[in-house]
C-alpha cells in the first residue's frame, strides 16, 4: 500500500507537539513537508519549534519551509497563556543542527501537490494563513489537494470567546478563504469534536506512559504537567489534545464521523468575530446559503484515538535522538 | 396570595394567541394589558388578530397598538409560519372590541405607574414596544419585577443559523432589553422547540371541545404544518413559555449566564451571544431556560383550556 503524502502546517504548541508525534509514528502517512505558521506563539519560537521536533522524531528528509509570521487581515494575537512563553511549556527539546529552508510555505505547498499528482493531504494545526495565501497564490491549487483536515473553528461553543476558536480567530478570514476555496474535501475539526477527548490528567498519564520512562518518556511527562497546571490554573481538571486528533484521523477513516455543511466565517461583527458558521439543520431564512463545503466532525471514537496516541509513542520511544 | 400583574407584549401570531389564553386562564396572573408590535406580521394585521380572537372569545383586556417596524431597521414579516394574516387557520368574524385610544408605550406607562406591585413583562415579539418603553421611562424600570420574554438562542437559531426571529428583527432594541438590569429570563429556541405538542395531543385539545380548545385547535392545525413540513415530531409553543415561567418556573430547567446581543455581524446579526465557554468575567445578565418538564407544561395547556370553558375569566 502506498503511503498518504501528507503536509503539516502547525504552530507548536502543546497538542501540535503530539499531532507530529502520531505522524512521524504512522506508517501510512509519508510526510512531505512541515509549514510552521505564527499562532500559538510568535513565528520565531514556533519555527525554532518545528526544527526541534524534526530532529528530536528523527524526520529527516522532511523538508520545513518559512511560513506566515502574521495573519492576512487582522492584527496578531498568540496563545501564549496555553502553551507558555516558548510556545511547549518551557519543556527544553535538543537544539536542531538544521534550519527551515527559505522556500515559502505556499510554494512548498504548490511543488508538493503537484509532486503527489493528487493525492496530496494536508493537515492545518494553526491559523490557516499559509493555506489561504496557497490557495490565493495558485487558483489551479485546490483542485490538487485530495483532502484537507483543518483543526478549528466548533458546531457549538468556543474557547477565546463564545462561539470562536482560537486558530480561526486568530485568522479569520484566511479561514473563510480556504473553507470556500474549492478543496473537494474539507475535513473540519472542531472543539465540538476535540471536546469529546477530555481526559484527567491521571488518564493522560496511563496513555502516555507507553513513551517509557527514557527520554521521550520525560519530556511528554513534562508536556503534560505543564498542561495540567495551566488546566487546573483554569479551574479545570482535565484537557484534550486537539491537534492530535486530527493527524490520528488522517490515515484512519473511522476515528471520526463528519456531516457536510456549508460552512462559513464571521469576520465583522465583534463579540462573533471568528465564529464557525455552521447551516446545520433548516434555521437559515436569511442568509445565502451555498452547497456543502465543509465536513463538520461530529462524533469520536474515543478508545481508538487513545490506542493510536499510545502506539504513536511506544513506537517512537526507542527512535527519539538527543 | 395577590396576582402577578403582567403586561404582555406580541404579535398574534399563532403561539401567541396560545400564550395569552395560558396567562388569561391562570389565577395567579392578572393581565393588565396587552400591547401589540410589528414582527410575525404587519402591526395592523397582528392588532386586527388580536381584536378578533378576544372579541370571538369573550375576553375584555386592554390592547394598544405599538411600534409597525424595528428602532432602525425595516420590518419582516414570517408568513411561511404564521400564513399571510399572521394567524391563519381559525374562521373568525370581524372583531367588536377596539384597542385603547393610547399607544403601546402610554398603555404600559399607565398601567406600571397605576400598579401598586411591581408589573412582569411577557414580551413575545421584536423587543421594539419594550426597548421604547424603557427609555422612554427611565424612573418606572424599578417598578418592573421581572422580564419573561421569548427570543433568543444559545447555540441553533430559526431565521438564521445562529439567530432567532424575534431578536433578529430588531437586535438593538433587544441590545437596550438586555442591558436594561431588569431580572430577564430568556425562553429561546433551546427551550421552546422541546415545549411542543404532538398531533395526539392537538386531537386531545380539540376534543375538549369549548370555544376556546376549539380554536387553539384550529391554530394548531394550521401552525403544525410548516413545522411537520421541517420534520420535527412537536409542534413548538415558542410564546407560551414565556407566560408559563411565570406561572411555574420549576417547570424549567435555568442556567445564568451573560448575554449579548450581535449587532454587526454579517453573518451572525441578531444572536443571543451566551458566554457559556469557561472564560467570561461578566457577571450573569440573564436566565437561560434549557429545559422544560414538558409533560407538566401540556397539562398547564390542557388545564388553561378547560377552566376558560368554565367563563368568567376577564368577562
Amino acid at each position: 500500500m502506498h503511503k498518504i503524502p501528507v503536509i503539516i502546517d502547525t504552530d507548536p504548541g502543546i497538542d501540535d507537539f503530539f499531532a507530529l508525534a502520531v505522524a512521524a509514528a504512522s506508517d501510512k502517512l509519508d510526510i512531505r513537508a512541515i509549514t510552521p505558521v505564527a499562532g500559538n506563539q510568535t513565528y520565531e519560537k514556533v519555527c525554532r519549534n518545528v526544527e526541534n521536533i524534526r530532529q528530536l522524531f528523527r524526520m529527516d528528509g522532511v523538508r520545513i519551509a518559512t511560513g506566515a509570521k502574521c495573519p492576512l487581515v487582522s492584527a496578531q494575537r498568540t496563545a501564549g497563556n496555553v502553551h507558555g512563553e516558548d510556545g511547549l511549556g518551557g519543556v527544553i527539546l535538543p537544539k536542531a543542527q538544521q534550519k527551515a529552508e527559505s522556500t515559502y510555505a505556499w510554494d512548498v505547498i504548490y511543488e508538493e501537490a503537484k509532486r503527489a499528482q493528487g493525492r496530496l493531504q494536508i493537515a492545518a494545526l494553526g491559523p490557516l494563513t499559509n493555506i489561504a495565501i496557497a490557495v490565493l497564490k495558485y487558483p489551479d491549487l485546490p483542485s490538487m489537494i485530495d483532502k484537507l483536515f483543518v483543526m478549528g473553528g466548533t458546531n457549538g461553543f468556543g474557547n477565546v470567546s463564545p462561539y470562536a476558536e482560537f486558530n480561526i480567530w486568530a485568522d479569520p478570514h484566511a479561514a473563510d478563504i480556504v473553507f470556500c476555496c474549492g478543496i473537494k474535501t474539507v475535513n473540519m475539526v472542531g472543539l465540538n469534536l476535540t471536546r469529546q477527548a477530555i481526559l484527567d490528567i491521571p488518564e493522560y498519564r496511563r496513555v502516555f506512559s507507553a513513551a517509557g520512562d527514557g527520554p521521550l518518556g520525560k519530556i511528554v511527562t513534562q508536556l503534560i504537567d505543564y498542561l495540567g497546571t495551566r488546566a487546573h490554573g483554569l479551574g479545570n481538571t482535565a484537557m484534550t489534545l486537539h491537534d492530535a486528533i486530527v493527524t490520528a484521523a488522517m490515515s484512519d477513516d473511522k476515528l471520526i464521523t463528519y456531516f457536510p455543511s456549508y460552512v462559513r466565517v464571521e469576520c465583522q461583527s465583534e463579540n462573533a468575530f471568528g465564529q464557525t458558521v455552521v447551516f446545520a439543520g433548516n434555521g437559515n431564512r436569511v442568509l445565502e446559503q451555498g452547497e456543502p463545503n465543509v465536513n463538520v466532525a461530529d462524533t469520536l471514537d474515543l478508545e481508538r484515538f487513545k490506542s493510536t496516541l499510545s502506539a504513536s509513542l511506544e513506537k517512537l520511544k526507542g527512535r527519539v535522538a538527543l | 396570595m395577590s396576582k402577578t400583574p403582567i403586561i404582555i407584549d406580541c404579535d398574534p401570531g399563532h403561539d401567541d394567541a396560545i400564550a395569552i389564553l395560558m396567562a388569561a386562564a391562570s389565577d395567579k396572573l392578572d393581565i393588565k394589558g396587552i400591547t401589540i408590535v410589528g414582527g410575525n406580521q404587519t402591526l395592523e394585521k397582528c392588532l386586527n388578530n388580536t381584536l378578533k380572537f378576544l372579541s370571538h372569545l369573550d375576553l375584555h383586556i386592554p390592547v394598544a397598538a405599538g411600534a409597525e417596524g424595528p428602532l432602525l431597521r425595516g420590518l419582516t414579516v414570517a408568513p411561511y409560519a404564521h400564513g399571510d394574516s399572521g394567524m391563519d387557520g381559525p374562521q373568525l368574524p370581524p372583531a367588536t372590541q377596539k384597542p385603547v385610544e393610547m399607544n403601546a408605550v402610554q398603555l404600559m406607562e399607565k398601567i406600571v405607574r397605576e400598579s401598586e406591585q411591581k408589573v412582569t413583562l411577557c414580551p413575545m415579539g421584536p423587543l421594539t414596544n419594550i426597548a421604547i418603553f424603557l427609555r422612554a421611562n427611565p424612573d418606572l424600570i424599578e417598578k418592573i419585577d421581572k422580564i419573561s420574554l421569548m427570543g433568543g438562542t444559545t447555540l441553533i437559531g430559526n431565521r438564521t443559523p445562529t439567530s432567532e426571529f424575534n431578536i433578529w428583527e430588531d437586535p438593538e432594541a433587544a441590545d437596550i432589553v438586555f442591558r436594561s438590569g431588569i431580572p430577564l429570563f430568556m425562553q429561546g429556541l433551546d427551550v421552546t422547540y422541546q415545549a411542543g405538542v404532538n398531533d395526539d395531543e392537538i386531537a386531545q385539545i380539540r376534543a375538549i371541545g369549548n370555544k376556546y380548545s376549539t380554536f387553539v385547535a384550529d391554530l394548531l392545525d394550521f401552525f403544525s404544518k410548516y413545522h411537520r413540513n421541517l420534520g420535527r415530531m412537536y409542534t413548538p409553543l415558542h410564546d407560551p413559555c414565556a407566560v408559563a415561567y411565570v406561572i411555574d418556573p420549576d417547570m424549567f430547567t435555568t442556567e445564568d449566564h451573560y448575554v449579548e446581543i450581535d449587532m454587526d455581524g454579517e453573518l451572525t446579526l441578531g444572536t443571543t451571544v451566551t458566554h457559556n465557554f469557561g472564560r467570561c468575567t461578566h457577571a450573569p445578565n440573564c436566565t437561560v431556560s434549557l429545559g422544560i418538564d414538558r409533560e407538566k407544561f401540556v397539562k398547564l395547556l390542557f388545564d388553561s383550556l378547560e377552566i376558560l370553558g368554565r367563563g368568567g375569566r376577564y368577562a
